[in-house]
């Protein structure tokens, strides 16, 4: 019975590579990692996992979000395999 | 730091052929090594074209009061194609320019380097102008590019351009 439950729990997760940038690497100390979340899981709900993590010193609504190189609204699904990159103000110029 | 989390974002994946072949293609790119002013310049070349602007952003020695040593830009190279395009496509909707070209620098850089290039042509003045400031005013506020300052007592603070 577990047996089965921790199949359907394993089959139920998805893969998203997330990508760090600037403070954000800084702060979780890494250049990339695949995260293992839940199906259903939002870039929202993504965020939050990873800043119980690593205590990123920039709340959500500094940050701008991209999936698979573009950048993407905070409501938009992710899909297993996806790149997430959150995008911390950005300095160019 | 040893262990650098920042390598990916510091070069490009590509070689710097392919990033101006990008750049004259879609219109933006970044790159890793000095930008070749007339190499872009010669690009835009346009017999139709009576007006060519361009603007230089340098690496300056201060940012505000504060004394600037050198600063390393740090870049999301794939994503800031991807909006760099859409940027120079929405200036061609805006602008009657016919083209226009900008380049981004990442990694470490010194004192009076170029850091962006931007370049239009059109057939006449005004759009050329006014696409050039605006292309540059949205690179700014929207390409993935970060920048992180280093001072005199070798601290060092990363920058924003909108809080």
């Amino acid at each position: 019975m577990s047996a089965i439950d921790t199949k359907a729990d394993i089959e139920s997760m998805m893969d998203i590579n997330v990508i760090y940038f600037a403070s954000l690497a800084d702060e979780a100390n890494r250049q990339q990692e695949t995260v293992k979340v839940q199906q259903n899981t939002s870039l929202t709900g993504l965020y939050e996992q990873l800043n119980q993590k690593y205590h990123f010193s920039r709340p959500q609504a500094d940050l701008r979000v991209a999936v698979n190189d573009y950048f993407a609204k905070w409501t938009d699904r992710i899909n297993d395999g996806d790149s997430v990159v959150f995008i911390t103000p950005v300095a160019g110029g | 730091m040893t262990d650098n989390v920042h390598d990916h974002s510091m070069t490009i994946k590509r070689n710097a052929d392919e990033a101006y072949l990008i750049a004259e293609r879609d219109g933006f790119a970044l790159l890793d090594i000095a930008i070749d002013e007339d190499k872009l310049k010669s690009t835009l070349d346009n017999d139709s074209c009576g007006a060519f602007v361009c603007f230089e952003g340098r690496v300056r020695n201060h940012n505000n009061a504060t004394s600037v040593d050198r600063l390393t830009y740090y870049g999301y190279e794939d994503l800031a194609i991807n909006q760099g395009r859409a940027i120079i496509e929405e200036a061609k909707k805006r602008f009657e320019i016919t083209h226009a070209i900008a380049i981004h620098r990442i990694g470490a850089l010194e004192i009076g380097d170029v850091a962006v290039w931007v370049g239009v042509v059109s057939a006449h003045r005004y759009p050329a102008f006014d696409a050039c400031r605006w292309i540059l005013d949205t690179i700014k506020a929207d390409i993935p590019v970060w920048k992180q300052e280093y001072y005199e007592d070798d601290s060092s603070k990363w920058l924003s351009n909108n809080g």
